[in-house]
């Protein structure tokens, strides 16, 4: 009996052993993801989910970093900032990651940042644009998109120098962060450089009647050279139909949250014309991004939903490049490595990180809305 | 009807007292935030049960409670170097300063309390669905209040960088002293006409129980607690956000007090205790992997089904909810297994006392 015991311990000790050897070369290197996947934030964090999963999976594919796999840890933030701040604390001190990434608001990022800054994990911020969040937080804050004063001085230096606007009047979202400030920095940049802003209008998420903007643009004269059109996903489309529908062919500039399949949709093609926006990255076809646009293809049997889809991949190959660059796979050496990375190509632009306190120096991508298509202006800096 | 023996609250106090040492010494940071929620949640299921439960105040205006609450005492706490360039527009004085934790809570809850009588005032003449939608729109009122007054709150991207001062002693201090009070008020003079108001309102009146003001005092109360526990949130997750006292707020808050029972303080916990630390356990099942040797695909909104769920089948077995108008304690929990001819002879005893 007692044989058989031993000689059964000594086949499991070396079975054991000839699986533990390359289980400790290959052990992955665990990246926690925050992303809603359920609540209103669905609609943008899913899309960069599926695109980071993508990224995961390629460079694995690749052999990985170091000859370690990477193992994506995501926990869905639910759209709610306690679930958010429990992924947080729950990947930092559970999973025990050396690196995060994830969410697409800003108040998301600062509910959940301070935890992985007090622990020493660099956390990379996928989509929230408050300009200063690493700023507020600390130095292992980081921020994968432009900051909001980026895209509204592009969109301003566009207005004056291609459209040779010289006035301008500014519609913005009195409910929103992000609409105020992309229209707080509009004015200046278009003001600093001899613009004029000849009139404003504020309006709340989710009106359905502009009739009274609309007429308030009418009334002007002269009527301005452009319009700043500072709205949400959504409004965006409502106003743009009322306004050409009004007889406004005044060109019409707008942000990031133009960049969705319902402006055209609920605007109609021929509202639509002269029509432009910044954005992440251009969707289409020749814009340096096929490569990921046909994976991502492949991997889910559509196209990118839009550019958080770009940001989730461009998140996970900042991290990537960052641990091979690092000394050591520690959350600190990742972190300093970060910093050092100055010509990052990713999807959504060419961007420099070393910048400790702001959102990284990267290339905006202007979009002109032609024929109910986006078509590809041309990426660029302030 | 309740009764206590008299050991019961001491002891069950020194348990509480060395699980709190034993948690803030052993557990992790993200064990503490779930447990400091759970405590946050069970304040807040127990001051909405002393305005529904109790009172019968079917009010869907506690989140905004909390919110004035919560952002009171941050206001009161945040650092003085970054006040000025983050809400700037308060007088200059109260920016020079700030308030210690504990008089910044009860600011904050005296605050919610100011709130709920000027609400309360012309609200709480009305009764079941009427006053269920005029308190929901307080909650929205607030809310947009709060998006709109950015140089006072920052707005939609929230007050962040509140102190974390919030530890378990703080929050389970306040847990105590709530669970006390409402038991104390509901089983007092008081309790028995607040009860008797929500039970058929003329009867009372003609036995010469003043409605308007007892349902006012009620609801103040409820309030003040749900402002401290909003203060205590703020500190315990270091920002607030108007997304967070939304109609979601709503329904949790709504949907934890029915799960355990409108009108027990226990009812209560064991509410807040299902919606908070349950999902704790469901979620990472919701990532997929392999679970004892099964492979399971990601399952996303898994957590908010399991809790529906929970709510609908309890709904059905128990409409009253699991522990109904009663309080859990041993003894229910005995008689009930045991039948009636218990309950009788443990009259008899002498080692207990009326606790009302």
């Amino acid at each position: 009996m007692s044989k058989v015991l031993g000689r059964f311990a000594a086949a499991a000790a070396i079975a054991l052993a000839g699986m533990a050897i390359p289980a400790a070369a290959q052990e992955p290197i665990k990246l926690g993801a925050i992303y809603s996947v359920t609540g209103s934030y669905a609609v943008i964090e899913d899309p960069a989910l599926k695109a980071a999963r993508l990224a995961v999976k390629e460079i694995n594919a690749q052999g990985g970093i170091k000859g370690r796999p990477i193992e994506l840890i995501h926990y869905d933030g639910k759209s709610t900032l306690a679930d958010i701040a429990n992924a947080a604390q729950r990947l930092v001190h559970e999973d025990q990651v050396i690196a995060i990434i994830g969410v697409a608001d800003s108040g998301f990022y600062l509910a959940s940042a301070p935890i992985a800054q007090d622990a020493g994990i660099p956390y990379l911020d996928t989509g929230g644009t408050v300009p200063n969040l690493p700023e507020q937080i600390g130095e292992f804050a980081h921020m994968m998109p432009f900051g909001d004063d980026y895209q509204a001085f592009v969109a301003a230096d566009f207005a004056l120098n291609d459209l040779k606007a010289k006035t301008a009047f500014l519609l913005r979202d009195a409910d929103s962060d992000y609409t105020r400030a992309i229209a707080m920095f509009f004015k200046q940049r278009f003001e600093e450089k001899d613009g004029k802003i000849v009139d404003e209008s504020s309006y709340h998420t989710g009106d359905t009647d502009y009739s009274a903007h609309v007429t308030k643009i009418r009334s002007l004269n002269p009527q301005p050279d452009v319009i700043y059109a500072a709205m949400n996903p959504g409004d965006d489309a409502t106003f743009v139909r009322q306004a050409r529908e009004a007889g406004i062919t005044i060109p019409i500039i707008g942000g990031d949250a133009f960049d969705n399949p319902d402006l055209v949709k609920n605007a109609g093609a021929k509202n639509t014309a002269d029509v432009y926006f910044t954005t992440h990255m251009a969707l289409t076809p020749n814009s340096g991004a096929d490569k990921f646009i046909e994976a991502y293809k492949a991997e889910y049997g559509h196209p990118p939903e839009n550019a958080f889809a770009g940001l989730g991949y461009d998140s996970v190959y900042l991290m990537a490049e960052a641990m091979n660059k690092a000394s050591e796979l520690t959350p600190k050496a990742i972190n300093d490595a970060i910093f050092t990375i100055t010509n990052f190509a990713g999807v959504t632009g060419n961007a420099n990180f070393s910048d400790p306190k702001r959102a990284p120096d990267k290339e905006v991508t202007l979009i002109a809305v032609k024929d109910g298509k986006f078509d590809l202006i041309g990426n660029r800096k302030p | 009807m309740i009764r206590v023996r008299k050991a019961t609250i001491p002891i069950a106090l020194l348990l509480l007292i060395a699980a709190l040492w034993l948690a803030q010494s052993q557990l992790n940071a993200f064990y503490l935030q779930v447990l400091g929620l759970l405590g946050i949640n069970i304040m807040l299921t127990v001051s909405l049960n002393l305005a529904a439960g109790y009172g019968g105040m079917f009010s869907l205006g506690h989140p905004a409670f909390a919110a004035i609450g919560g952002y009171t005492a941050a206001v009161l706490t945040y650092p003085v170097a970054m006040k000025a360039f983050r809400i700037p527009a308060y007088p200059e004085w109260l920016l020079q300063i700030a308030v210690p934790f504990l008089p910044a809570l009860i600011l904050g809850g005296l605050a919610a309390s100011i709130a709920a009588v000027l609400v309360g005032w012309p609200v709480l003449r009305l009764r079941g669905h009427y006053l269920a939608v005029a308190t929901l729109g307080l909650t929205v009122i607030v809310q947009v209040s709060i998006v709109n007054l950015v140089d006072y709150t920052r707005g939609a991207l929230g007050l962040s960088g509140i102190p974390n001062y919030a530890n378990l002693w703080w929050i389970y201090g306040f847990v105590v002293l709530t669970m006390y009070v409402v038991y104390r008020l509901v089983h007092s003079r008081f309790g028995r006409a607040l009860r008797a108001v929500r039970d058929d309102t003329v009867a009372a009146q003609m036995s010469g129980v003043n409605v308007a003001r007892t349902r006012l005092i009620a609801f103040t109360i409820s309030a003040f607690f749900a402002g401290i526990a909003g203060g205590l949130l703020g500190h315990l997750l270091r920002i607030l956000t108007p997304g967070q006292f939304s109609f979601n707020a709503v329904f949790i808050g709504v949907a934890m007090m029915i799960l355990g029972g409108m009108g027990s303080i226990t009812g209560s916990v064991i509410g807040a205790l299902i919606m908070t630390i349950l999902p704790q356990f469901i979620i990472p099942f919701e990532r997929g992997g392999s679970f004892f040797g099964f492979e399971l695909p990601a399952l996303h909104g898994l957590t908010q089904i399991v809790t529906a769920l929970i709510l609908i089948i309890v709904m059905l077995i128990r409409p009253e909810g699991i522990a109904g108008s009663k309080e859990l304690t041993m003894r229910n929990l005995v008689t009930r297994t045991r039948g009636p001819a218990i309950r009788t002879s443990v009259k008899t005893s002498g080692s207990e006392v009326e606790a009302k």
